[in-house]
């Protein structure tokens, strides 16, 4: 197994490194670049030079090739430049963006798993019950609605029809009590189910279509001809094989997790990833956009990795050679 | 707010500006108002920001325009407007020129104090000056771009850091001197009034290279302003509270709170009480007018929106340099259903390069072009645009078919571009609207032009003057380094030379009169109106709805006014 | 239940010779018999025919901007009123399905033939040969997709829904692919598969009789749940100010423009009904995924 993740940990350098490569040739495939704009600007004196001068300091004038290696050259010394749009280094504006996103991302991921998990379970031994049928509804239609409109309905409800909670942000500013972990619950509520209610569907579903075909299988029926308890069986033997493809799942949302969620994110006003990486796109903004893909890689690699450990661990018939 | 970040700002969006509500504008001084306090059942206001300000709040370092929005509220200005936009002190009370004009003299008010009671000395604006013109500031921080203090002797390029332009005397603590190159009526208004001094004790032993990363960029402890910040969450809000020793007074309200609210949530906010003041959309106003608690203000904008033809553009780049074509499509656009459609009546035509409501703005341009396809298709048919399976034709009989690029992002520029569509399809002329392309995708285009080659034929873009604009120039000039214009208008040479001679005498030393500049600027705006280098379309309003317990505020095209004066009643 | 299993087994790898109903058949007999589905599809079926016929039901061209119209209130001329360009509500809503539907079901068919047959693959092979496709996804998983659409819409120079059709079809089917290697990975151990390996049977055999409808039921989740989250991917896009063109109507376009606050309260008729309409497809596509999963998994107990 050791052996097994130091050679995927290797592999995934030339992953990456064509990861990188299409994203920069993309990137320059975008018309325009960071410092256009500023040729607008008439109190700029000699804007057509200050241009140049910005272009040429940036690089912008050289070669791709070469741009791309002076790149992964800052990334060996540790060094993801610094973004134009905002003006301080690459490796700060994530520090800062980084952190809000995996509070958010994690706390709905823990309320997707505790609600859908049981629920599909739950569903998956009573097929076809009254309350199978009305959760699955339920789940299916929550699904179903786009989800910035399922986010703005929360913000109506509860924060505007009753002023239960803020409306935005990540904490209340100005009051003594700000940032305290109250405070920064009460903010996270609204975005969290905004998105975790959404996704639950699928989980739900997953859980218990996977339950379901495991339930029928023939070492479930042993398990029960050799007389086990019902609950045994169903966690012993039922929920370690049903939960194969969840697991999958959840490696690959490990990398979604980083990603952030941009609709979301610019509604609750929660500076996150998903934001971060947007703006770097549409402003053009090279050296951010390069980190914060590079980010989201690595993390989608990792996440692939652990789902395929995961696996492995929980079906000791997955091999790998 | 100021000249120099809303013109980029607005070109990005021209709506936008509908959205930023006229905060942190221009400040002035407190002898108008007359001060009526009542009860103060609330101390916090909250201000909405629709999108996210920067991480610099050293004066002009960070490019955003709400990032200046703040610093505005922390560091005065030497001088400012006042709601007329008429140039009055601020942290300076006295200034006179000398003789030949050359050189102005300041005296700092002595009422001018830092949020810790320290005196606001010339060595505080001596710095302003330095940093305005550091190597730091302009070539390595970039900042807003801006280099308004060219004018000063010995500042005609950026400087080493710290060193002062030969042009700035700090003849005592509280006077000083700036000596320009020129001669030049607008520059007092237009450039050195922004000069904002910084407090010498904090940053003055640090090299302006370490500015950026500096404690003080990220958490000023102290300002000239009414407010100072207290703390800041990135990309979310920024805390400030009440300067005692501000020379207008300590302001009314403890706190304001800057916070960045979706725009799809504002007016929720506002409702609920979340927010106390906020930009909204024309269709916004009828639907918040009945809700109890919420104010709403209209002032008009001193900025307008404006359909730009490529001159040289080498498919019909002959057809939009006809003056005749320009004009014909000025009189068959209904720029008046236009702004009942788009604006919901909250607005006025545009007729040329000022809005109606500026100082300078010439009344005699008042309801020229009215919306009159007749007098379009005359125009047309002397051109000689013949019409041909019901479409117009070049004077040469090759088909017509102009595009109209739109960026994405502002469904309101789509709306406009379909609604111009109609009107010109009204007139025979097959004008079309590309797929609606990214902003920078436009600049791109519009910057890599010079052979016209580009696909870009007809244009929108919008221009926010800010307070002013005192100086036209940098716009207009026929070399002025600005491209939509310059590229755009080349010929004719006789039109443009005419141009340029007016431009240059309203900035000449007789028009230090007020008179003799407006009549300068007045002809030139004839003129420019005659020739509609680019269709001047509409003049947007600024709509801004507040809590209706929130007094004091003073609207103006230029922006609100006095906020240390504001005040709370309880509801 | 226990002889379904076998019989489900047995039955799948001898459809051919039996004399009996065929297991299309019954699976189809069952498939109609469930109320749910039949719901779905009916429901499925109308909205389809509303997208491809709407000009029978409004004689309003939904991309023809009324200025002196605009902004309307319901009226007996305009029953859900008019947009900020004078477009009728109700015309934008019944044309406005070709972009949602075209770039859902577009991703439904990528996940369904290149995502099944690409994880399939790599599944059942394993080995170097799924460690190079796998590779390959996690380039592909790794797309910006804002770049990409950014950069399509400058070369291409077409900002419409077949744009959005073609990003779809690039970025939509790694995923899938990448679960349904998960899961064939899995199958490949499981009793049968070793028994018709040992039997002698063909690669490709092994593969499309005996996994692949083993994995029916996964597939069709799967799809069912593609199709719903692109359904929403123009409402996104247009929210974020890259969807289409304002003057090619779809459900998320008008959605981006009707929900704000203002407009969320007081004009309920400009976006509720087209959240009804994305809510009413996603759900019959997830009922008849339902029934289909019921009817042809041959473990279900249905």
């Amino acid at each position: 197994m050791a052996a097994y993740i130091i050679r995927r940990l290797l592999g995934m350098i030339p992953t990456l490194f064509v990861i990188t490569v299409i994203v920069f040739l993309l990137m320059h495939a975008m018309p325009g670049n960071a410092f256009e704009a500023l040729v607008f600007n008439p109190k700029i004196k000699n804007a057509a030079e200050v241009y140049k001068r910005l272009v040429a300091e940036n690089g912008l004038n050289q070669s791709l090739p070469v741009q791309y290696i002076h790149w992964i050259n800052n990334l060996i010394h540790g060094n993801l430049g610094i973004s134009s749009s905002l003006n301080m280094p690459v490796s700060e504006a994530i520090g800062t963006y980084l952190p809000n996103t995996l509070i958010l991302a994690i706390t709905a991921e823990i309320i997707i798993l505790v609600i859908s998990l049981p629920i599909g379970l739950y569903q998956a031994n009573k097929v076809n019950g009254k309350l199978d049928v009305s959760t699955s509804f339920v789940a299916i239609f929550l699904y179903s609605i786009p989800g910035f409109v399922f986010a703005l309905v929360l913000i109506f409800l509860f924060s505007f029809l009753e002023k239960w909670l803020p409306s935005s942000g990540t904490v209340t500013p100005g009051i003594a009590t700000s940032g305290s972990l109250g405070d920064r619950l009460t903010h996270l509520i609204l975005p969290a189910l905004s998105l975790a209610l959404p996704s639950m569907a699928y989980y739900t579903r997953l859980t218990r279509s996977n339950t379901l075909s495991v339930i029928v299988a023939d070492f479930v029926r042993t398990a029960r001809a050799k007389g086990l308890r019902r609950p045994r069986v169903m966690f012993r033997h039922v929920l370690r094989n049903a939960i194969i493809p969840i697991v999958t799942q959840f490696g690959f949302d490990i990398g979604g997790l980083f990603g952030g969620a941009v609709l979301i994110e610019q509604i609750f006003t929660w500076p996150g990833m998903g934001e971060l990486s947007f703006n770097a796109t549409i402003n053009r903004d090279y050296p951010l956009i390069l980190g914060t893909t590079l980010l989201f890689a690595v993390m989608v690699l990792i996440g692939n990795l652990i789902a395929d450990i995961l696996l492995a661990i929980s079906d000791p018939r997955v091999r790998y050679d | 707010m100021k000249k120099r970040q809303a013109i980029l700002s607005a070109l990005s969006v021209i709506t936008l500006s509908a959205l930023i509500a006229g905060t942190g504008g221009a400040m002035a001084s407190a002898k108008t108002v007359k001060q009526h306090r009542v009860s103060s059942s609330q101390s916090t206001i909250t201000i909405a920001l629709p999108s996210a300000f920067g991480p610099n709040l050293i004066p002009a370092l960070d490019s955003s325009l709400y990032t200046a929005q703040i610093t505005n509220y922390q560091f005065d200005p030497i001088l400012t407007v006042n709601p007329q936009d008429q140039l009055i002190g601020d942290l300076v009370d006295k200034w006179w020129y000398s003789k030949d004009k050359k050189t102005i003299y300041f005296h700092i008010s002595p009422k001018a104090l830092w949020s810790n009671g320290i005196h606001v000395t010339s060595k505080d604006v001596e710095l302003g000056v330095d940093w305005l013109a550091s190597k730091s500031y302009n070539t390595t921080d970039q900042g807003e771009y801006g280099y308004e203090v060219n004018s000063i002797v010995g500042a005609k390029n950026p400087i080493p850091d710290g060193t002062t332009p030969s042009g700035f005397k700090d003849i005592s603590p509280s006077e000083f001197s700036i000596t320009t190159y020129n001669v030049d009526a607008t520059n007092l208004s237009a450039n050195l009034q922004f000069i904002q001094p910084l407090p010498y004790f904090e940053l003055g032993k640090l090299p302006m290279s370490q500015w950026k990363t500096s404690a003080f960029n990220k958490l000023p402890n102290v300002g000239s302003g009414p407010y100072i910040v207290k703390s800041v969450v990135p990309g979310q809000s920024v805390t400030m509270t009440a300067n005692p020793y501000y020379l207008h007074g300590k302001p009314l309200i403890d706190t304001t709170i800057y916070k960045v609210v979706s725009p799809d949530v504002v007016a929720g906010d506002l409702v609920s009480g979340q927010v106390n003041l906020s930009g909204i959309h024309p269709a916004d106003v009828a639907k918040l007018k009945n809700v109890a608690g919420i104010s709403i203000n209209i002032s008009p904008t001193n900025g307008y929106s404006f359909l730009g033809w490529r001159l040289n553009n080498a498919v019909y780049g002959k057809e939009f340099s006809n003056v005749k074509f320009r004009q014909a499509v000025e009189y068959a656009i209904n720029r008046q259903a236009l702004i009942q459609a788009i604006d919901k009546g909250y607005g006025k035509p545009e007729n040329g390069p000022l809005p109606p409501v500026n100082f300078w703005y010439n009344n005699a341009l008042n309801n020229t072009y009215p919306y009159s396809p007749a007098k379009a298709n005359q125009l047309l048919d002397q051109a000689g645009f013949k019409i041909k399976n019901g479409w117009r034709t070049t004077p040469d009989g090759k088909p017509f078919t102009p595009t109209l690029t739109i960026s994405s992002g502002d469904t309101n520029i789509q709306i406009e571009a379909n609604f111009i569509k109609q009107f010109l399809n009204a007139v025979h002329i097959n004008v079309k609207i590309l797929p609606p392309i990214n902003f920078n995708t436009l600049l791109n285009q519009l910057n890599n032009d010079a052979n016209g080659k580009q696909p870009v034929q007809g244009f929108f873009m919008g221009w926010s003057l800010g307070s002013g604009p005192q100086d036209p120039r940098p716009l207009w000039l026929s070399n002025a380094p600005f491209n939509t214009t310059v590229q755009d208008w080349q010929t004719p040479k006789s039109v443009l030379a005419q141009s340029d001679k007016l431009l240059n005498e309203q900035a000449s030393a007789q028009a230090y009169s007020d008179t003799y500049r407006k009549n300068v600027l007045d002809q030139w705006q004839v003129l420019m109106n005659q020739q509609m280098p680019t269709n001047f379309l509409t003049m947007d309003d600024t709509l801004t709805a507040y809590s209706s317990n929130l007094h004091g505020v003073v609207f103006t095209d230029l922006g609100t006014f006095y906020p240390w004066k504001w005040y709370f009643t309880s509801k | 239940m226990d002889s379904q299993v076998v019989q489900g087994q047995v039955g799948k790898a001898t459809a051919s010779v039996a004399k009996s109903k065929s297991p299309f058949r019954l699976s189809m007999e069952r498939f109609f018999h469930n109320p749910l589905a039949v719901a779905g599809l009916i429901i499925l079926v109308l909205i389809i025919f509303i997208t491809l016929f709407p000009q029978v039901f409004t004689h309003y061209n939904p991309s023809t901007p009324d200025i002196m119209n605009t902004d309307s209130p319901p009226t007996s001329l305009h029953p859900l009123g008019t947009d900020a360009s004078g477009y009728d509500n109700l015309a934008r809503l019944l044309y406005g399905g070709r972009v949602d539907l075209t770039v859902a079901f577009a991703a439904a068919f990528m996940t369904m033939f290149l995502g099944t047959l690409y994880g399939g693959i790599s599944g059942f092979f394993g080995g170097w040969v799924d460690n190079l496709m796998m590779r390959f996804v996690d380039v592909m998983l790794n797309f910006p997709f804002i770049i990409l659409v950014l950069v399509m819409e400058s070369i291409l120079n077409i900002a419409s829904e077949w744009m959005l059709v073609l990003i779809v079809g690039i970025t939509a089917w790694p995923g899938p692919a990448r679960l349904i290697r998960g899961l064939f990975l899995q199958l490949r151990e499981q009793d049968y598969v070793i028994g018709a390996r040992t039997i002698g049977a063909s690669r490709w055999r092994i593969m499309f009789r005996h996994m692949l409808p083993n994995s029916m039921s996964f597939i069709i989740v799967l799809v069912s749940f593609q199709v719903a989250g692109y359904v929403g991917i123009d409402a996104a896009l247009s929210y974020l100010g890259l969807g289409v063109p304002l003057s090619v109507p779809s459900w998320g376009g008008i959605l981006s423009t009707t929900t704000d606050y203002l407009t969320m309260t007081t004009e309920p008729y400009a976006w509720l009904p087209p959240t009804i309409m994305i809510v009413l497809t996603i759900l019959s596509v997830n009922f008849i995924g339902d029934g289909l999963r019921d009817a042809f998994d041959p473990q279900s107990q249905a």
